[in-house]
């Protein structure tokens, strides 16, 4: 029975944006670096930051609060940039801080309801209520979906 | 001991479409030069060798297509059959259906095809011939070595194969047979043949064939038959080595059996490509080693007529220590990542050399120009490693042309140049297509007929060159005909009435100018309606595949004379020579092989042309390109004098307006993953000594 418990568990990386809280599922994240320079890449979509040199790999770093539609945070001392890998695609994404890595329940992830916040709710793959706490899961996959980009006219 | 035949597959594969090609290549020649002995010994060579290997490993299907091939070369070479275009047809096909069986077994699809049709002509022709003989009086040569194949009549395919694959060991050493029965005779003096049963150790020196291919599957069969017969105690050089061909064609080992030496030697020798086992001892004995490797050197040098001298000295080599490979087959992906190691390292390197110089400490210097030597040195080797002569891709090509120019109705004669000039391989891989279908468009729209070419004065055969040659960092292979070659005026006009270009664009424009519009997307459809020809068709996927290589395509054409197309390649793609350059702080790489200059360009000199912006450099007028605002960066309201890099791609010059020209520096090549790629206008990026991360822009992309 325990062991069952165990593997519907879920590990979630927690980020905040402004003053909203997101998580990823961790089996996405690749790691978590502080803030570096970025080179600008031009003629990209404004929500991409640049490109930075990830131990010899270039990899594409988005601001996420734009991809968002959220109004973007000042850069601070907590200011992380998160990559992420989906469908092959490696991309860092920056976050205003990393608070921790949470442990929950599959059954703690309730389908999204129609929230009060900004966010497209295609970028949702649910909420996870904890300690009063409301999380919003990412869709990475959404989130950096070439077909959006597409639409975006990227 | 264990080893399994599954894993020579692979090796099996690539040997066999090696010979494969190798037998179109050959068959083309042969077509050419019907009469030529070298030439068949050839192709009945890379047949044999292929039929071994595949009875070796036990495709069924491919032996005996290949037997019944054999039969029919055998013929050839013989005088007994005389080459026609029908028998070359025939044997072509066979190449192509063993061609699809090869393919087959790669992909492990498990179909089985149809060979019956192609065995029953191979038949056709080989009892053909044998009636025509029986016609005539027979030349005695002939008749005698054709005997063999002759015994086994029409036998079943099954039996046939069975009966010649026992011949295969004599045939594939020429005077293998009289040796035969002397080396056994010296073996049978050497070894105590009455020892008493029981198990007793022998130590064999096992000979294989000095053409066998293959050799660890021999190795394989050989073990598995002495484990048979009794227990293998060692080898030497070890199994491991055996397996991986570590040895050159002997090696030794130590079996315990209670069978006769005669019994085990025998057992072995049924063993396709095995040429000789001999008894070095029993176990315990002594056997001074210098005189086996004295023996084999001597045999070696008996058999071997064509043996050059480094051969022999190999041969010692070999008795003496353990057998230098000459070559090892490597996966690409290996050098790949050596490839990529490299680069970090040359990026590494730099920036040392940036520390050293700021710190400036003279020894730290020092110990880095030499670290700079050798892994400049290292690079080089790499480099090389991954080069492939251009052949691997040329070869195929006869074949192609000579069968499209047949159903085309057209006589062509195919001449290829500079087969030996190597390329990087993953380069090499991504022009074949390209090349296929230029060539192609010389057979089909650019030879005449023989009609045309009589009434126009030149003679009745077209000629396509294919020539490939090594021009300092470029490789350049060029496709010419002496075809219709194209009307240019035809072109513009197609490209007027389209509004691809007002007819003031058009008096600008020279001959030159027409692969602007041929190799534009969809162009040619428009032609085809026209009736002008399909020339253009495709010429778009063949002008992006090259410059997305960082190379050219350039195309001349003379109405009625032909055509030439030109691909201009670099030599490797990982690392190259580029320019770096500054616009408002950011750093750009531009590949040095499109920048044709640089010049400084004072702010009074740009001038207007039609709204755009242009610059004077000595006769010519360049379209002047603003980096900083193309990239988005605000425009800086400098005045005085700019630095400009004029480049060019396919005939068209453009001078980029920078900030600062940084100087021409090696940049290893990283390219964007699927996300980044969709932003056009980079060709990649590259990290500086710094650390820091540049673009390389890319000039086509930019241009258009």
């Amino acid at each position: 029975m325990a062991e069952e418990a165990r593997a519907e568990e879920i590990q979630l990386v927690v980020f905040s944006l402004g003053r909203e809280e997101f998580a990823v599922e961790v089996t996405q994240v690749r790691e978590i670096m502080r803030m570096e320079e970025i080179t600008r890449m031009p003629k990209s979509p404004s929500f991409v930051e640049g490109i930075i040199n990830l131990r010899g790999q270039i990899i594409a770093v988005v601001e996420l609060a734009k991809r968002l539609n959220l109004e973007t945070g000042e850069r601070s001392g907590d200011t992380r940039i998160i990559v992420v890998e989906a469908e092959d695609i490696k991309v860092g994404m920056i976050v205003d801080s990393v608070s921790e890595v949470l442990r929950v329940g599959a059954e703690a992830v309730e389908p999204s309801p129609t929230l009060a916040t900004d966010i497209s709710s295609a970028f949702l793959l649910g909420v996870v209520k904890k300690d009063n706490r409301l999380i919003i899961l990412l869709d990475l996959t959404k989130v950096l979906s070439l077909e959006e980009m597409a639409s975006l006219g990227f | 001991m264990d080893m399994d035949i599954s894993q020579y597959k692979e090796l099996f594969i690539s040997e066999a479409q090696e010979h494969l090609e190798a037998l179109n290549q050959s068959m083309v020649d042969l077509e050419k030069d019907p009469g030529n002995p070298d030439v068949l010994t050839e192709i009945f060579r890379s047949a044999h060798t292929l039929k071994g290997m595949s009875a070796t490993m036990g495709f069924d299907q491919l032996t005996e297509l290949s037997h019944e091939m054999e039969n029919v070369l055998d013929g050839l070479r013989s005088g007994d059959i005389e080459v026609s275009t029908d028998i070359v047809d025939l044997l072509f096909g066979c190449f192509d259906m063993l061609g699809t069986m090869v393919a087959d077994i790669s992909e492990e699809s498990g179909k089985i095809l149809d060979t019956r049709p192609l065995i029953e002509a191979l038949r056709a022709v080989y009892a053909g011939e044998k009636g025509a003989i029986a016609g005539m009086e027979a030349p005695a040569g002939a008749q005698k070595k054709a005997k063999p194949k002759r015994k086994t009549g029409p036998a079943t395919g099954q039996k046939r194969r069975e009966e010649t694959s026992e011949e295969e060991v004599v045939e594939a050493v020429p005077g293998g047979e009289e040796e035969e029965p002397e080396v056994a005779a010296e073996a049978i003096a050497e070894a105590p043949l009455e020892e008493v049963p029981g198990e007793k150790p022998w130590r064999l020196l096992v000979t294989l064939d000095k053409d066998c291919v293959l050799k660890s599957v021999r190795v394989f069969m050989i073990f598995k038959k002495l484990a048979q017969i009794g227990r293998v105690i060692s080898s030497r050089p070890s199994v491991e080595d055996l397996e991986d061909e570590k040895f050159d064609r002997s090696f030794e080992v130590v079996v315990s059996t209670k069978e006769g030496l005669e019994s085990v030697r025998k057992a072995l020798l049924t063993i396709a490509e095995v040429h000789e086992v001999e008894v070095v001892s029993a176990e315990g004995a002594e056997m001074p080693v210098e005189e086996v490797a004295a023996g084999g050197i001597i045999e070696d040098e008996r058999e071997k007529e064509e043996a050059a001298g480094d051969q022999s000295q190999e041969a010692a080599g070999m008795s003496t220590g353990p057998v230098r490979t000459q070559s090892v087959r490597v996966n690409i992906s290996r050098l790949d990542n050596l490839m990529n190691l490299i680069g970090e390292l040359v990026i590494n390197r730099t920036r040392l050399q940036e520390i050293a110089s700021s710190m400036n400490i003279g020894e730290l210097k020092e110990a880095l120009a030499q670290t700079a030597r050798l892994t400049a040195d290292l690079q080089d080797e790499v480099m090389k490693t991954r080069m492939v002569p251009v052949e691997h891709i040329f070869n195929r090509f006869p074949r192609m042309v000579r069968d499209l120019a047949k159903s085309r109705e057209k006589e062509v004669d195919f001449v290829i140049e500079g087969k030996d000039i190597e390329l990087d391989r993953t380069i090499l891989d991504e022009i074949s297509d390209p090349l296929m279908h230029l060539l192609r468009n010389a057979v089909d729209h650019g030879i005449d007929s023989p009609e045309e070419r009589e009434a126009r004065g030149k003679p009745r055969r077209g000629s396509i060159r294919l020539m490939a040659r090594r021009d300092r960092n470029y490789v350049s292979i060029e496709v010419s005909d002496d075809g219709k070659g194209v009307d240019a005026q035809k072109i513009f006009d197609l490209a007027e009435s389209n509004g691809l270009m007002s007819s003031e664009e058009r008096k600008a424009l020279s001959e030159d100018d027409i692969l602007r519009f041929l190799a534009m997307p969809g162009f040619s459809s428009a032609e085809e309606v026209s009736g002008v020809s399909g020339r253009g068709v495709g010429l778009d996927v063949v002008k992006n595949k090259v410059e997305s290589l960082g190379g050219m395509l350039i195309m001349q054409s003379v109405k009625g004379e032909g055509t030439t197309f030109a691909l201009k390649l670099p030599l490797t793609l990982a690392i190259i020579q580029a320019l770096l350059v500054r616009v408002r702080g950011e750093i750009y790489a531009i590949p040095l092989g499109v920048v044709a200059e640089t010049a400084v360009i004072s702010s009074h000199e740009v001038k207007y042309v039609s709204n755009q912006e242009v610059i004077f450099l000595r006769d010519e007028t360049l379209p002047l390109m603003r980096l900083g605002r193309y990239l988005g960066l605000p425009d800086e309201n400098g005045q005085g004098s700019f630095p400009v890099v004029v480049v060019e791609v396919a005939l068209k010059s453009v001078a980029i307006a920078v900030d600062e020209l940084m100087g021409q520096q090696e940049i290893v090549i990283t390219s964007l993953d699927r996300f980044l790629k969709r932003i056009r206008g980079f060709g990649g990026a590259t990290i500086l000594g710094t650390g820091e991360v540049a673009l390389i822009l890319d000039i086509p992309t930019l241009l258009s």
